[in-house]
């Protein structure tokens, strides 16, 4: 894999998406393969990708000075070059910037999705709300990853459609996890980046194998990591939990009614609760509740 | 004042609903105060007066000035959102 990327082009699959990546660094090419190493390779030709994305040196005069990656996709440098070191995070950002400006064939939440027993858990993101360090946890014990970041949702479907990527652990998360789930499989750390430390978690072997498995609605939780909190879920009108899906949504005011009705949907099929905690063990203990 | 008919699409959660307006994008929560006023508006036109007399019977509340001032403000907001409009005529 590592090889393919670096001699030409590597398409992969992961979930509904195919993408071909172009680089001649060594450094992402090594940790796609340690880290998306159990997806799907498809052949380079004959391929109709969603994205083709690469990573290059710029040809700035900066290059003298500090070696620097830029992201292309379809041709075009949607972000400005970062130092070298930073070519795989960068990669991930890339691709999530590609899904949410592009895949409208789907209301895209920015939520992470985790299932088990066949109910899934919608958990939005909003800053500070423990929910890439809840999912992480959770997928190493017993729960399905379906996204981190995306929910992907089909027009008038009540079904999740999986998405697994990397994990993104940042600062005091990454030691965390590293403690929590010892089997979790990490990437190095990236030291200062624009988000800070940033480490990535490996898609569990056994989500990506099952990433045509779609997974139904059944539980819209809304994480908040509050120090020295008890682990407990609160009420939360279904309603209120509607207008935050909508506010945090990618694509529903391009969607349109769709992204109304799809909403809809997803509010009627679902138990909607703020979960507070600051323990891992106790949350986790908390979800299997609801499985 | 009226609401127009066939423009929203309607989710009635618990004690709120959540109304998309097709013409504007937008997603507005309501109470169920602002959902009365708006079926009744989509209905038929209303004066304030008559719509005042009708929301108050719902309420279980008296129509007087003070209940007329805040039923202003509300249609005033609906108004501002887009959701209502004057008829002709009306101030």
């Amino acid at each position: 894999m590592a090889a393919a990327a670096r001699a030409g082009a590597l398409c992969y699959r992961i979930g509904p998406f195919q993408l071909t990546l172009r680089s001649r660094l060594a450094q992402p090419a090594r940790l796609v393969h340690r880290l998306y190493g159990d997806c799907e390779v498809l052949e380079p030709s004959g391929q109709i990708n969603d994205f083709h994305l690469q990573l290059r040196r710029p040809r700035t005069l900066r290059r003298w000075l500090r070696p620097q990656v830029e992201f292309v996709a379809e041709g075009a440098t949607p972000f400005s070059p970062l130092p070298v070191e930073s070519a795989f995070p960068m990669l991930e950002w890339g691709l999530n910037w590609c899904v949410a400006t592009t895949a409208h064939q789907f209301l895209m939440l920015h939520a992470a999705v985790v299932e088990k027993n066949g109910r899934a858990v919608l958990m939005p993101a909003f800053p500070g709300s423990g929910k890439s360090t809840l999912c992480a946890a959770l997928v190493h014990n017993g729960w399905r990853l379906l996204s981190d970041e995306f929910g992907l949702v089909r027009p008038g479907s009540c079904e999740y459609v999986p998405f697994p990527r990397c994990i993104p652990l940042k600062n005091e998360s990454i030691d965390l996890i590293r403690g929590f789930a010892p089997q979790a499989v990490m990437g190095p750390t990236f030291v200062k980046t624009r988000k800070g430390d940033v480490a990535h978690v490996k898609p569990p072997a056994e989500s990506v194998r099952r990433a045509d498995e779609t997974a139904r609605a059944a539980y819209v939780i809304f994480p908040r990591y509050r120090p020295g909190e008890t682990a407990r879920l609160l009420p939360i009108a279904r309603s209120r939990a509607f207008m935050k899906l909508c506010t945090n949504s990618f694509n529903y005011e391009i969607m349109g009614a769709a992204g109304f009705t799809t909403v809809a949907g997803l509010i009627r099929a679902s138990e909607c609760r703020l979960c507070h905690f600051s323990d891992l063990d106790e949350v986790l203990r908390l979800f299997d509740t609801l499985a | 004042m009226r609401a127009p008919t066939g423009r929203f699409l309607w989710e009635h959660l618990d004690e709120e609903s959540v109304v998309y307006d097709t013409r504007s994008g937008q997603t507005h929560l309501l109470n169920a105060l602002a959902v009365e006023a708006m079926l009744r508006l989509q209905a038929g036109d209303f004066s304030l007066r008559a719509l005042a007399g009708e929301l108050a019977t719902l309420c279980e509340t008296p129509a007087n000035d003070a209940f007329r001032a805040d039923l202003v403000a509300l249609l005033r907001q609906l108004s501002d959102l887009g959701l209502v409009e004057r008829v002709d005529g009306e101030h």
